[in-house]
């Protein structure tokens, strides 16, 4: 019976009103310094975002980030390094595991024939090419050079200034520090006496050059994508924002396997507090593995239960581009061919890149097309369920006679047909991925006709349901976020569930469910449904793209540092008279 | 978030629970989907229902029995062109669709019943009984159009077949929309017609229709100048032809309340339909004046809506109708140059005078001969009251009879068709007039 009291309780407090225990969220907070230009009011408004963010934490120094989760080491020389060269050998032998770990290699070497030397880097990662002429050359072949310095006891920074040859050269001091060089290939180099090393960039690993875009395919526009390396990613963005506050910051992720992540935003523009939270975020993720971007999102989203993603997922360039140039905030991490870009609104998922590379008016329909795809992906069988078994009269009375005469063999109530279609349908989609090499898409498409066809022939379905999932099908891969489309997909389900039950009613109260779903999440502060829920300044860029020359403003919900985008007129040279090089004839035309 | 989904699932629970709609969801081919329901007087008992419905046989097209005639069984079955046509006496419709059910296989569902039918003799007793039954009722289609039937409803019902298409649903979709072509019979959709037979402001019409059994085409033995006839004083049956559906829409019932008082015959059906502004499109034949024997067709639609006004002397109204009517030239048989600039007025005249007689002859006998305002005028009456309890306790549709009605057209001929201007036939010695 107290048990029975006790369900009863629980039941009752999920559909009671209780009073929200204020809970701090992140949010951006609005700063418009757009039009101060003196120091004093910039002051201020440094003040109040400090202020605002009291919140927040202080985010911590990328070197002092992994510290806490140390493994702990049977012989402890964490803290700093040996002047002696075989204690540092012996240490970062130890520290690799060396005799069982073969990757890491140690060459010990003599500098100029005086000094004790060795350098260590992980095979396979490191360009040998830079090793061999530009540190071991150069360390054995200048003698020439040491002759006239005597006392000094640390050759190190001689070397580092006059020996090496590599790009980049610095001196690491902290063990954390230099095992994390090695371990991202490059190479460590330790003259004996020093209580510090060098580290050479030589990072040579393997690498997939830049491709054609595979997920995110477009017909006019840039036909680059990302590939799973960190540095070619950043540059990719690099060659299209030439801007000198184009700010790349680094955060490493995981405990174990240490993912480099890059956050990419512009100074200037983005909202500093953006910045602050996805490393607060991205720091304070304490798990062993974090591989790639896809298990990073589920790390760091807002809502991990909503059905919608949170953050966009995008392999191109000029798409990740754009949206830091509204003021968004880009996340790589090494090793995943994508870029997070937050915080985004549901209406920005809906967007390609295309729209905006097309004059307005294409790119315009095209966008409205996309609107009704995704339409139709989450609807159309539930719609089709609910009137077919609910309300008949909608039907055309034609249409009707026909559905009912190319049913009148099938033996399966409606809901039983679309499930049994919908479900073969997901099944031929995930088989065709799955499938290896090229046959897996002709395989696809063919077992998608042959299932259409002789499901029709065998009267196990009605021919209408056919082209009713076939569009719906259409509609899903029209939708141009991938992770959008899956959440179509699932919803889709609900929605024929929903219209089996209730016909048009439980559509309804499905998408009033839904929409109450969207308008509660939030995308790093920013509500997920934002220019249109919460209404913001009037977008240019939502349903209707209006010419590209109309967009003046930068998204209102990201708080961007400088809201406009452009001049009010962008298209100066209309104000001038054109220059004409010969005098006009009246007979000219 | 997780309790979010949690509440969602319960409500979703909940309102699956509490509804219980999910026993009204019907799969389309557990129905026959009834085309028309007839309704005559009954002999044993009230009424005599005629219900006809499409059978599901042979894959797409419906006409698999061929023409209606069938062999004797079919006949037996009520096998119609590729549907069924049943008749049961009962008392009430509903009850009847009901006892129907015992020997049909699929649930009769009205939602798409394209007409109810009623005879003219029931029609004349009153059918508000079982317009208010189908008025509550669910499953009524309610832009089924109303008629009533020279006749007997069942043997309308029974002639229901389809000669040019497959599907019979389509033919009497579109044979109902011909109303729009010709305006020689109104569209009175069941919604509104129930609305009129209640309504203070204006009374019901429908569609009068009937069967024509090709007795009024005249052998041709006779040796003699036949006369020249533009008027179009046709009921259903009368209208002289031979072959095609013996059905026949054409005229317009008229009632007062829900009782049958009157029939109007097609011209006068279209110059009810101009005053209704139910008039899209039709063509009309006019006697040349200075040409006896000659006829002018024009090709007739509205310019704009018709303007109407009413007001009172004392408390007789005083009803103005201004109708705008432009007209095409179909043909001038006398070659009379009437296209010129100085004779169009002459033409418009006619044709003006023409209307404006049928218009005012229509209205004055629909309102001393039957007393009922098909017009809806009392909606442009009610204006002149404050309150609607105002025209009530007034009672508009008494006074109408008394009402004072005041007609004028303005016809203007917009256009000569192709040809401006008449081409005199050339014979070899002479040149025609």
């Amino acid at each position: 019976m107290s048990k029975k009291k006790g369900f009863m309780r629980t039941l009752f407090s999920y559909i009671t009103y209780k009073e929200k225990k204020p809970k701090k969220q992140f949010y951006i907070p609005e700063i418009d310094n757009e039009d101060t230009k003196s120091e004093e009011q910039k002051n201020t408004t440094m003040k109040r975002e400090g202020q605002k963010n009291r919140g927040l934490k202080k985010p911590v120094p990328v070197s002092e980030s992994g510290k806490e989760n140390k493994p702990v080491y049977e012989k402890a020389d964490d803290e700093k390094i040996s002047v002696n060269i075989e204690e540092n050998i012996k240490y970062i032998k130890l520290k690799f595991n060396s005799p069982v770990n073969k990757d890491i290699v140690i060459r010990e070497l003599m500098v100029a024939k005086k000094y004790k030397a060795f350098i260590a880097y992980i095979d396979g990662m490191v360009d040998r090419i830079t090793i061999n002429n530009f540190i071991l050359r150069a360390l054995m072949v200048n003698d020439v050079k040491f002759h006239e310095d005597t006392d000094d006891k640390c050759k190190l920074d001689f070397i580092l200034s006059n020996i090496l040859q590599t790009n980049q050269a610095k001196k690491v001091e902290s063990s954390d520090d230099f095992m994390y060089e090695i371990l991202s290939g490059n190479t460590l180099l330790y003259v004996d006496g020093c209580d510090f090393y060098i580290t050479n960039e030589t990072k040579g690993y393997d690498k997939r050059g830049v491709e054609k875009p595979l997920i995110e395919g477009v017909v006019i526009g840039p036909q680059e994508a990302f590939n799973e390396n960190l540095r070619t990613n950043i540059t990719l963005i690099r060659k299209l924002i030439k801007n000198n506050n184009l700010t790349t910051e680094f955060v490493k992720v995981g405990n174990v396997n240490k993912q480099l992540c890059a956050i990419v935003s512009i100074k200037g523009i983005t909202n500093p507090a953006i910045v602050e939270e996805v490393k607060r975020r991205l720091k304070n993720i304490k798990s062993d593995m974090v591989l790639g971007d896809g298990i990073l999102e589920q790390f760091i989203e807002d809502n991990p239960y909503s059905i919608v993603p949170t953050i966009l997922s995008t392999e191109r360039p000029d798409r990740t581009a754009s949206h830091i140039m509204e003021g968004k905030v880009a996340i790589f991490t090494e090793g995943a061919p994508f870029a997070k870009i937050v915080p985004v609104t549901l209406p920005s998922l809906m967007h390609s890149p295309e729209d905006s590379y097309m004059r307005w008016p294409y790119g315009t329909l095209i966008r409205l097309i996309r609107f009704l795809a995704a339409f139709i992906a989450t609807l159309l069988p539930g719609i089709y369920v609910a009137i077919t078994s609910f309300h008949q009269e909608m039907i055309p009375t034609e249409l009707l006679i026909a559905i009912a005469k190319s049913k009148e063999n099938v033996p399966f109530p409606t809901l039983v047909e679309v499930v049994l279609m919908e479900l073969s349908f997901e099944l031929i989609r995930e088989a065709g991925i799955r499938i290896p090499g090229i046959i897996g898409n002709t395989l696809g498409i063919i077992g998608a006709l042959i299932l259409g066809q002789a499901a029709v022939q065998a009267n196990i379905v009605s021919p209408v349901l056919i082209i009713v999932v076939s569009v719906t099908g259409l509609g899903n891969f029209a939708i141009p976020n991938y992770s959008l489309a899956l959440s179509a997909r699932v919803s889709r389900f609900c929605f024929i569930i929903l219209g089996a039950l209730l016909g048009f009613y439980g559509i309804s109260i499905g998408i009033a469910f839904y929409i109450i779903l969207i308008t509660n999440i939030k995308s790093f502060g920013v509500p997920f449904f934002a220019p249109i829920a919460p209404k913001t300044k009037e977008s240019t860029d939502l349903f209707f793209r209006k010419p590209v020359w109309q967009q003046m403003y930068r998204p209102d919900y990201v708080n961007a540092l400088k809201q406009k985008r452009q001049d009010k007129i962008s298209r100066q040279w209309m104000k001038e008279e054109p220059k004409y090089s010969y005098e006009r004839d009246e007979e000219d035309d | 978030m997780f309790k979010v989904s949690k509440v969602i699932v319960l409500l979703i629970t909940f309102v699956y629970i509490l509804t219980g709609c999910t026993t009204d969801s019907k799969n389309i081919d557990d129905q026959a989907y009834a085309i028309m329901v007839g309704i005559d007087k009954g002999v044993d008992n009230k009424i005599r229902l005629t219900v006809q419905f499409p059978t599901y046989k042979g894959g797409g097209n419906g006409s698999s029995s061929g023409g209606g005639g069938g062999n004797s069984d079919e006949k037996e079955h009520g096998l119609v062109d590729g549907t069924v046509v049943v008749s049961i006496e009962c008392a009430t419709v509903l009850e009847g669709i009901n006892l129907l059910n015992t020997s049909t296989s699929r649930h009769i569902s009205l939602v798409h019943c394209k007409a109810m039918i009623f005879s003219e003799q029931l029609a004349q007793e009153g059918i508000n009984f079982y317009l208010s039954d189908f008025a509550r009722f669910r499953e009524t289609r309610r832009i089924a159009n109303i008629g009533v039937c020279r006749g007997k409803a069942e043997e309308y019902i029974m002639e229901n077949k389809t000669l040019i298409g497959d599907n019979i649903f389509k033919s009497i979709e579109l044979s109902f929309s011909q109303s729009k072509n010709s305006g020689l019979f109104p569209m009175m959709g069941f919604t509104n017609f129930y609305k009129s037979t209640i309504s203070p402001y204006s009374q019901a019409y429908s569609i009068y229709m009937g069967i024509n059994n090709f007795k009024n085409l005249q052998n041709s033995d006779k040796e003699k100048n036949p006369p020249l006839k533009t008027h179009e004083n046709y009921y259903p049956g009368d209208v002289p032809k031979k072959g095609n559906l013996k059905q026949e829409m054409i005229g317009t019932a008229i009632f007062n309340g829900d009782k049958l008082v009157g029939t109007l015959n097609a011209e006068e059906t279209r110059y009810f339909l101009m005053v209704v502004n139910e008039f899209r499109h039709g063509i009309l034949t006019i006697e040349d004046k200075r040409h006896p024997g000659m006829a002018i067709p024009f090709d007739l639609r509205p310019g704009r809506k018709p303007d109407i006004k009413v007001s009172f002397d004392k408390s007789t109204p005083i009803i103005d109708v201004n109708l705008n009517i432009e007209a095409d030239i179909v043909g001038i048989q006398s070659g009379m140059h009437y296209e010129s600039t100085d004779r169009i007025k002459e033409l418009s005249d006619l044709l003006k005078d023409t209307i404006e007689g049928g218009v005012s002859k229509t209205i004055k006998r629909v309102q001393k001969q039957m007393g009922t305002d098909i017009f809806g005028f009392g909606y442009y009456a009610a204006s002149k009251f404050i309150t609607i309890n105002d025209l009530e306790k007034y009672n508009w549709l008494s006074h109408f009879i008394d009402a004072k009605i005041n007609v004028s057209v303005r016809t203007n001929i917009r256009r000569t068709g192709l040809v401006a201007e008449t081409v005199p036939v050339r014979y070899r010695n002479r040149t025609a007039k």
